[in-house]
């Protein structure tokens, strides 16, 4: 199974209606794949609150009406935060039937009230253990960062490094959410409580976007980047009913099923792009996905030119968090560095990249293990 | 509708470029709408209430669905045109905060836009502020396109080919009246003033009063949606009605308002932040707690003080007194017959 094309929109506050972002991937990732609308057999749509934000179900359908002519089978594929590693889990699963599959994600999320917003993101958790007793995710994770402090000896500081790097990642990433913004680290430690112990800038924002990849089942070239493992895994849906808060045990299981299926350990991964919704997930999956010993993950070197950069493009933090489309941007960006045209950003010799996207707080998990193909 | 120039194939969404064949798409003219079913619908939709009649009209190729109040016949002509007189190319004078704000906005929507500043050697630095703000929200390919859009100028010359011209100086009478006078000499389109509370009669050049009014935007003018459109006792109805369209067109609301002190607004929120500092003067509350009861009580996103505070105390003095003065000088403000008439003739096409 190979990656052919990759395609994504800006991320951001954007202009640009869901079917425009939509097609803008849609003919970047086929421009890239140098491949003909009528060769896709099947299209996966990865979305996530189209339907609370903007009343927009269905939105598989809106693919016929992009591609003039194209009828083969469109579904929507929804696992809240993940909805984009699951979209191209699913995609390598129906390659057994199917030889090209489209996959595309897309969220708008600016043009609606905060408040609506915020209680759509809140649907990934639980009714009746969460939502109905005033859990919102900022709160979950801000829970997750205080067990992980007391337990490891960390501290907010540590947190404010995963936003310092990921955001002059992003300085290098024309298409993030925050391209254009410079952050200090005084600007970190300075920016508000949204729930201690996490501010304003260990959140990734609100975004606009769009993201895109043709899957096929054979290769076509040296740009091909080969998918060594896509495995999802599962676990309850509420934090509370989770052992233990500062472990993400559906990314460890996930990632797990993944190093089997590639035949490959964490050493042998030369960079990763990692669910960063808060800066402390960034820490906590590194962990659970094998890189570091539990609460190590402060030592690892993880910025661009450090023995394992992770979140080349910004990740969700600072390239933005437009969810149905960020865990195809992750893959995205995985391809490129792969493929060696990440350009400014670009990691050296990279070789085998990893991508990880999780839904809610942890109740869903996608781990990609991608191969270049230029020495295959 | 949109075509593909080499294909053929049709596309519903602005989409640009064919992803069948890279070639341009074309919006394909619109041809005369006629009913060609409708139903009687007696529950409400989210877009409108009951009873409404749904109809399906077509031009011959296209086909849309549209809301009407009244029944529609099988093979009628459908609805009214709009009426035409949109601005290709529209002109800002004043490179503050306004002038700006509106200069983006209205690139964004694709009119050509003429910004003219007191010295043309700042362009280069004006656009690359422009193009700063820009890629918060736009693709980078799309930045350049924008600002292709866009010429600086510090000749009123270059305002000729404008159909509309937007003054964004200094709230100063003598500076608007001067700029007025000298955009009014170059361009034969319609003048516009984006005072708060200036009468917008009193800066218009004598010569072309038929034709100026005032266009009030609000800070900042990404996000505020509303724009007050200041009528005079002389402007031409023509021009108010091409200026509410022309809001309508850049996603904003107009309304219409006589020429009046502060007008709508700024008279409202004037009395509302002197009130609340007398409040304080006379012990009733602090300002805290003053902000807070019109925050959660009415509802409104800040309080006076806050909002002072945003706006500078001496902005709030300067408007006051703009405001209490012309009061106090008594002039003639609405024009009943005309506000009239144009409630009557904007009918229908509003609702």
């Amino acid at each position: 199974m190979f990656i052919r094309g990759i395609g994504r929109t800006k991320f951001g506050v954007l202009e640009e209606s869901v079917p425009q972002m939509l097609y803008s991937a849609i003919k970047n990732a086929q421009q890239d794949a140098h491949i003909r609308i009528e060769e896709i057999d099947a299209c996966i749509v990865s979305n996530f609150i189209g339907g609370q934000l903007e009343n927009r179900c269905h939105i598989n359908s809106l693919i016929p009406c992009l591609l003039p002519g194209f009828d083969k089978p469109c579904i929507r594929v929804e696992s809240a935060c993940a909805s984009g590693g699951a979209a191209l889990w699913s995609a390598t699963k129906m390659l057994g039937e199917f030889n090209h599959i489209l996959v595309v994600g897309v969220e708008k999320m600016t043009a609606a009230r905060n408040s609506l917003v915020t209680s759509a993101l809140a649907s990934a958790s639980d009714v009746e253990f969460e939502q109905n007793r005033g859990v919102v995710f900022p709160a979950a994770y801000a829970l997750m960062a205080s067990e992980y402090f007391a337990r490891y000896g960390r501290s907010p500081a540590d947190l404010a490094k995963v936003a310092l790097k990921n955001h002059h990642n992003a300085n290098l990433n024309p298409l993030a959410h925050f391209y254009h913004k410079t952050i200090s680290m005084s600007d970190i430690e300075s920016s508000p409580v949204v729930c201690s112990p996490l501010r304003l800038l260990d959140c990734s924002p609100v975004s606009d976007g769009a993201a895109a990849l043709v899957v096929s089942r054979e290769p076509q070239g040296a740009r091909d980047v080969s998918i060594l493992a896509c495995e999802m895994a599962s676990d309850v849906i509420a934090l509370s009913q989770r052992p233990d808060m500062a472990v993400s045990r559906v990314s460890r299981t996930a990632a797990r099923r993944a190093f089997k299926r590639a035949g490959i350990a964490c050493s042998d991964v030369d960079l990763a792009q990692v669910h960063d919704c808060f800066t402390i997930n960034e820490l906590i999956s590194l962990e659970s996905l094998g890189f570091c010993e539990p609460g190590m993950a402060p030592s690892l070197d993880t910025a661009l030119g450090g023995a394992l950069p992770v979140n080349t493009d910004g990740g969700l933090k600072a390239d933005g968090h437009p969810i149905g489309a960020s865990g195809i941007a992750q893959v995205v960006e995985t391809a490129m560095q792969l493929r060696g045209e990440a350009g400014a950003r670009q990691v050296k010799g990279a070789k085998i990249g990893l991508a990880h996207n999780i839904g809610g707080s942890g109740g869903s998990a996608v781990v990609s293990i991608l191969k270049g193909c230029a020495d295959v | 509708m949109f075509e593909c120039e080499k294909c053929g194939k049709v596309w519903f969404h602005p989409v640009g470029e064919c992803v069948y064949c890279g070639a341009k798409l074309t919006e394909r003219p619109e041809g005369k709408p006629e009913v060609v079913a409708s139903t009687k619908v007696m529950v409400d939709s989210p877009s409108s209430r009951a009873p409404y009649f749904l109809v399906l009209v077509s031009d011959g190729t296209d086909k849309q669905f549209a809301i009407s109040d009244a029944e529609p016949r099988k093979g009628e002509p459908f609805g009214t045109r709009e009426p035409a007189g949109s601005f290709e190319c529209v002109g800002v004078i004043g490179s503050g905060k306004m002038g700006l704000g509106i200069a983006l906005l209205l690139v964004q929507y694709g009119f050509r836009v003429v910004l003219k500043t007191r010295d043309a050697k700042k362009g280069p630095q004006i656009r690359q502020g422009l193009s700063v703000l820009l890629s918060r929200n736009c693709d980078p390919a799309k930045i350049d396109e924008h600002l292709r859009r866009l010429s600086i100028t510090d000749a009123y010359g270059g305002l000729k080919e404008c159909g509309l011209v937007i003054e964004c100086v200094s709230e100063n009478p003598e500076v608007k009246r001067e700029v007025l006078r000298e955009a009014s000499l170059s361009c034969a389109g319609i003048i516009s003033s984006n005072t708060s509370s200036i009468p917008v009669r009193s800066i218009a050049a004598p010569g072309a009063r038929q034709r100026t009014l005032g266009l009030h935007f609000f800070n900042p003018v990404m996000k505020m949606k509303l724009v007050e459109v200041v009528q005079t006792p002389d402007t031409d109805l023509s021009c108010v009605q091409k200026v509410k369209k022309f809001c309508h067109q850049i996603h904003k609301q107009p309304v219409i308002v006589a020429d009046s002190p502060g007008f709508i607004v700024n008279r409202l929120l004037l009395l509302q932040l002197e009130e609340a500092r007398r409040m304080v003067r006379e012990g009733i509350a602090t300002p805290e707690d003053i902000d807070k009861a019109v925050r959660l009580g009415l509802n409104h996103p800040m309080g006076p003080f806050q909002l002072i505070s945003l706006i500078g105390e001496d902005v709030v003095d300067d408007i006051g007194r703009i405001i209490r003065s012309q009061k106090e000088a008594a002039i003639p403000a609405a024009q009943p017959p005309n506000r009239k008439k144009e409630a009557s003739d904007s009918r229908g096409t509003t609702a």
